[in-house]
Parts: structure tokens; C-alpha cells; sequence
């Protein structure tokens, strides 16, 4: 195998990584706050779906990410070895900036992240006169962009008419408050399995488009995303997950203690709902702001007693950081290796 | 070390009926230390009332400091289940509470009363239910 192939291997495996740790412990961490679940069931509810998800339903995103949003057949048809470095530089790109913005606590997507990075490498061939400007495909760049507005807007209201449900047919009837409750830990058992799997079948395409891209170029495999990438990127999640997302999941559980589990319920129900959505429709969302935008609808429903508002300014202002930062980022490594490679 | 998270926390805000309830229970207090001023006060005991008279004083001013950090707690950005000036107007008349039981007791320390009648003491006694 190429060295190149390696690299991207590496990276892969370590945005997987890196996706396991703080993405889905993000996800899975509102179980364990409102006392469903404990944490050791979390982590193995978490690997087992997460690793099905990703397996069996990433190949569309994956398949986004690699070719949706820049001609990578044109340029691989040019050189091939054009493509396997600007996929490399991506996920260098899209690593490095989830990994500074983790450090200073900032709601950085993975997601937004890979695709501004991707698209920093369609950018600079197109600088570079390989493709032309208007060979970017625009149209299914802007859908996508399009989809980060609305997931976590689609996730309030799902969580919001869920939440009006549940209380309306179950928490204004109750009798025995508690007792209604405890019935939803069951539930929430199984709201936790789709959790892991909408956000496997989302996110593994984060860690594995690009090297699904560059193998797809180099004729490494046909037209399919190969099984066995997927897989890679389902383990590499699951390895962040337990030897870190547990440390995340347990700092979040122990701090939102005000979701009881038919709130955490509706957070779940619809943050899953809406992620499982976009992957049928290919499109690469971020399941935290969906999380967050379904919090909120909890909120709004009266399900929480205070919720901070101002999360939202810090979530747009990631949007709008993250595109041109991993773009430029991903374009400038990609320069640098164009000279030691090619 | 830094913890390596990036989470979704930044979402739930601090609940003010935490001190919400803090800030009743300070009340609660106040008007106990009252009803414990009130005796001392018929039974002509100076001693007792002055001490009670400065406890009742703490208490008015934690709850005073209670309604300040609530007041302070909810910005614009967040929302609560209830209007957030109903809110405000109920920690108004909650506080008020404190503040009359303040009031009490410093009339019964500008003049201790010798004289007091039967039925009136009898009567002070009944309103504060000790």
C-alpha cells in the first residue's frame, strides 16, 4: 500500500477517534443525566450501535463527503495522487481545527469542519487551474449548508411537539408522577440505541469521506464505498468512546440533572429522528447542534427550568468561523504537501 | 489538566428556583426569630430581643443578597417555563416578607414596655402563634 494511503488511514482513524470521544459521548451523555442509564450500559449501547450505524447506513454521507461537493473524478482522472494529498491536507485540516477548538470548549462541528475543508481543497485546484470554478458542485454545497440551519431548528420543534405530547397525554393525567417517569427509562433505553445509530450512520463519513475518496481515485476500489472503511471508521469511533467519550459522558450527565427521562426522551427522540433524516438524505449534519436545538425545544415546551439562549450565538458564530478557517487551513497543507509529494 | 470536551452544557441555564426557594426559607426564618422577638418583648426580657433583633437583621440581608443574585441570574438570553416578570414581582413580594419582620422588630427595641396590658400582650402573642 501507498505511504499516502497510510497517512490518510492515520488521520482517518484519528478523526474517528476524536469523533467517538466528543461527538456521541455528547450524544449519549443526556442518558445518563437523567439516570436511565448508567455508564457502563451507555458505553455499550454506544459502541454496538454506533459501530451498526455506521456499518450498514454511512455509506451515503460517506459518499457525500468524498464526491458531493468537489469533482473528485475529474481531478483523480487528471492525477490521481492530486486528490489522495488534497483529501490527506482535508483531513489534516478538519483534525487540527476540531482539535484546537476542543481545547477552548468552542460547539465546533466535526461535520462543518470536514466539509469546509473539503471544499478548501476544491478551491485551490480550481486556483491552480486543474478544475474550473463552476465545477465545485455549488448547488449541493449549498443544500448542505442549508442543512445545518435547519437540523437544529427541525430538532426543536420535534422535541418541542414530542415534549407537548408526552405531557399532555401522559404528565397532566398522571396520577403517580414518578411512577410515569420510570416508565420512560425504558424508553429512553431505546432511544439511546437509535441516538448511537443516527449518529453513526452521520458522522463515520467525518472520518472515512476523504479516504473513501482518495481509494475510490487511486482504483484502490470501484464505485461502492468499501465495507471495510466503514467499519474502520465504526471501530475508531467506538475506541474513542471508551477510552475517553466515557470521561464526557459522565461531565455532562452529572451536570444536566434537570432532564427526567421523558424530557430526555423527547431531547433523544428528536435529535435521533432528525440526524437519521439527513443521512437518508445524504447530508452531513452535526448531531451536537441538533442536540442542543432539541434541548432548546425541551426548554420551550416548559420542560426546563432555564435555558440559556445564548448557546445559539455560539453555535452561528462556529458556523461562520469554521467554514473559511478549515478551508484556508486545508488549502495551505495541501500547498505544503503538493510540494513534497508531487 | 484542561478537560478535552466540547459540549452541549453551554445549553442549561442556572434554574432560579434554587434560590428561590432559598431565599422563602430565609423569610420562613425571619418571621420564626419574630415570633421568638415578640416573647421576649412581653416577658420584658431586652437581652433576648436585641439578639433576636440581630439575627432577624442577617437573615433580611442574606435574603436580600438571595434576591440580588436571582435578579442577576436571568438575563435576556434565558427563558424560563414562567414569565420571567411574574417571576420577579413574586421575589418582590416574597422579599417584603423579610424586610416587615425587619421592621417589627426594631419598633420593639426602641421602648421596652412594662406597662403592656394583659389582653394586649395576649393578643400580640396570638398574631405571632407562639
Amino acid at each position: 500500500m501507498d505511504l499516502l494511503v497510510i497517512a490518510l488511514i492515520l488521520a482517518g482513524l484519528y478523526m474517528a477517534w476524536n469523533i467517538g470521544a466528543n461527538d456521541l459521548a455528547n450524544a449519549m451523555g443526556t442518558s445518563v443525566g437523567t439516570g436511565a442509564l448508567s455508564l457502563k450500559q451507555v458505553i455499550i449501547i454506544a459502541g454496538v450501535f454506533e459501530f451498526l450505524g455506521a456499518v450498514f447506513f454511512g455509506e451515503r454521507v460517506t459518499s457525500t463527503i468524498a464526491k458531493g461537493i468537489v469533482p473528485i473524478d475529474v481531478i483523480g482522472s487528471i492525477h490521481p495522487d492530486i486528490v489522495a494529498i488534497g483529501m490527506l491536507a482535508a483531513i489534516l485540516a478538519a483534525g487540527f481545527w476540531v482539535t484546537l477548538t476542543t481545547f477552548y470548549n468552542l460547539p465546533v462541528s466535526t461535520s462543518h469542519s470536514i466539509v469546509g475543508s473539503v471544499l478548501g481543497f476544491g478551491l485551490i485546484t480550481a486556483y491552480n487551474g486543474t478544475i474550473a470554478l463552476s465545477d465545485i458542485h455549488w448547488g449541493e454545497l449549498t443544500k448542505i449548508v442549508a442543512s445545518w440551519f435547519i437540523s437544529p431548528a427541525l430538532g426543536a420543534v420535534v422535541a418541542y411537539l414530542t415534549f407537548s405530547v408526552i405531557r399532555k397525554l401522559f404528565l397532566h393525567r398522571a396520577k403517580d408522577l414518578p411512577l410515569v417517569e420510570r416508565k420512560f427509562i425504558s424508553l429512553q433505553l431505546i432511544t439511546a440505541c437509535y441516538m448511537a445509530f443516527a449518529h453513526g450512520s452521520n458522522d463515520v463519513a467525518n472520518a472515512v469521506g476523504p479516504l473513501a475518496a482518495a481509494l475510490r481515485v487511486m482504483g484502490v476500489t470501484g464505485l461502492e464505498v468499501p465495507i471495510w472503511v466503514l467499519v474502520m471508521g465504526g471501530l475508531g469511533m467506538v475506541i474513542g468512546m471508551a477510552t475517553w467519550g466515557y470521561k464526557v459522558v459522565e461531565t455532562i450527565g452529572s451536570k444536566i440533572t434537570e432532564l427526567t427521562p421523558t424530557r430526555g426522551f423527547s431531547a433523544e427522540f428528536a435529535t435521533a429522528s432528525v440526524v437519521l433524516l439527513h443521512s437518508y438524505s445524504s447530508l452531513p449534519i452535526s448531531t451536537t447542534h441538533t442536540l442542543v436545538g432539541s434541548v432548546i425545544g425541551v426548554g420551550l415546551a416548559g420542560g426546563i427550568a432555564a435555558v440559556d439562549l445564548r448557546v445559539i450565538w455560539r453555535i452561528v458564530s462556529s458556523w461562520i468561523a469554521t467554514v473559511p478557517i478549515a478551508a484556508l487551513t486545508s488549502a495551505l497543507i495541501f500547498v505544503g504537501l503538493e510540494v513534497i509529494f508531487l | 489538566m484542561k478537560d478535552y470536551i466540547r459540549s452541549v452544557l453551554d445549553v442549561v441555564g442556572e434554574s432560579p428556583f434554587v434560590p428561590l426557594e432559598a431565599h422563602a426559607k430565609k423569610g420562613v426564618l425571619a418571621v420564626e426569630k419574630l415570633a421568638e422577638a415578640m416573647e421576649a418583648y412581653c416577658a420584658g426580657n431586652q437581652a433576648v430581643l436585641e439578639e433576636r433583633t440581630i439575627e432577624i437583621d442577617k437573615l433580611e440581608h442574606d435574603a436580600d443578597k438571595l434576591k440580588q443574585k436571582i435578579r442577576a441570574g436571568i438575563p435576556s438570553s434565558v427563558k424560563l417555563p414562567v414569565d420571567k416578570k411574574d417571576l420577579l414581582s413574586f421575589l418582590k413580594q416574597q422579599d417584603s416578607i423579610a424586610d416587615f419582620a425587619q421592621a417589627a422588630a426594631y419598633w420593639m427595641n426602641l421602648r421596652p414596655c412594662k406597662t403592656l396590658p394583659e389582653e394586649i400582650k395576649n393578643g400580640f402573642l396570638e398574631l405571632m402563634g407562639a
